[in-house]
């Protein structure tokens, strides 16, 4: 497995364990209602919170060789892998085009 | 003039009213609540279901697999490795025993 893999799989991991709190961190600093310092604070909470456990850092990655980029996010997998699994026929209702 | 201000604030008394019947949000001025993040879902459990679990990763490799199951199973790329290595050994190519190697045989030299 990749180490950018498993990087990404602690980082959705924090996500989920953080996401409550970041919400009300998030909801008090977004509220006009609330008292600036009190607002002030809830940015200052939400900025001190790790950047992996937010849901943007989170990168959709191939699920067979951890590349980055190109992936097809129906199949989860890169152009490659996916090209070699079409042609070969493993998935279903992909079918290469021709006209 | 004044009675239309008065008017004016009896409407907004009575929207404010209708709201808590109909419990509507009463918010003339506009301002930002930040209720808008309340209403978004967590989606955080559907983030983390993103790869195959571990479990499914180690099924696949037949190794894991075998000494789950408790007995050997056929893998193909196992016995051509042990194919290989036999050829090796056989030419004398193999991996020395232990003390045997390079850097042991050195460290017996210089005593």
């Amino acid at each position: 497995m990749r180490s950018r893999v498993f990087r990404d799989m602690n980082a959705r991991k924090a996500v989920v364990s953080k996401e409550l709190e970041r919400t009300i961190w998030r909801y008090m600093s977004r509220n006009t209602t609330l008292e600036p310092q009190v607002r002030m604070q809830a940015q200052l909470a939400l900025s001190r919170t790790p950047r992996e456990a937010s849901p943007s850092a989170i990168k959709n990655r191939c699920i067979l060789t951890g590349r980055g980029r190109g992936v097809f996010n129906d199949w989860k997998l890169c152009r490659f892998q996916f090209r070699l699994r079409a042609l070969n026929g493993d998935l279903p209702g992909v079918d290469k085009a021709s006209w | 003039m004044s009675g239309a201000v008065s008017q004016a604030l009896r409407k907004l008394k009575v929207a404010e009213v209708s709201a808590k019947i109909f419990g509507n949000t009463f918010n003339p001025t506009g301002e930002r609540t930040g209720n808008y993040i309340l209403r978004q879902n967590f989606r955080g459990e559907h983030m983390v279901r993103y790869y195959p679990s571990q479990l499914d990763r180690n099924l696949v490799k037949v190794p894991r697999l075998s000494r789950l199951v408790g007995e050997k199973l056929y893998d193909p790329n196992e016995i051509d490795r042990l194919n290989v290595l036999d050829k090796r050994r056989a030419r004398g190519k193999g991996a020395p025993k232990k003390g045997e190697g390079k850097r042991a045989s050195m460290s017996k030299k210089k005593k």
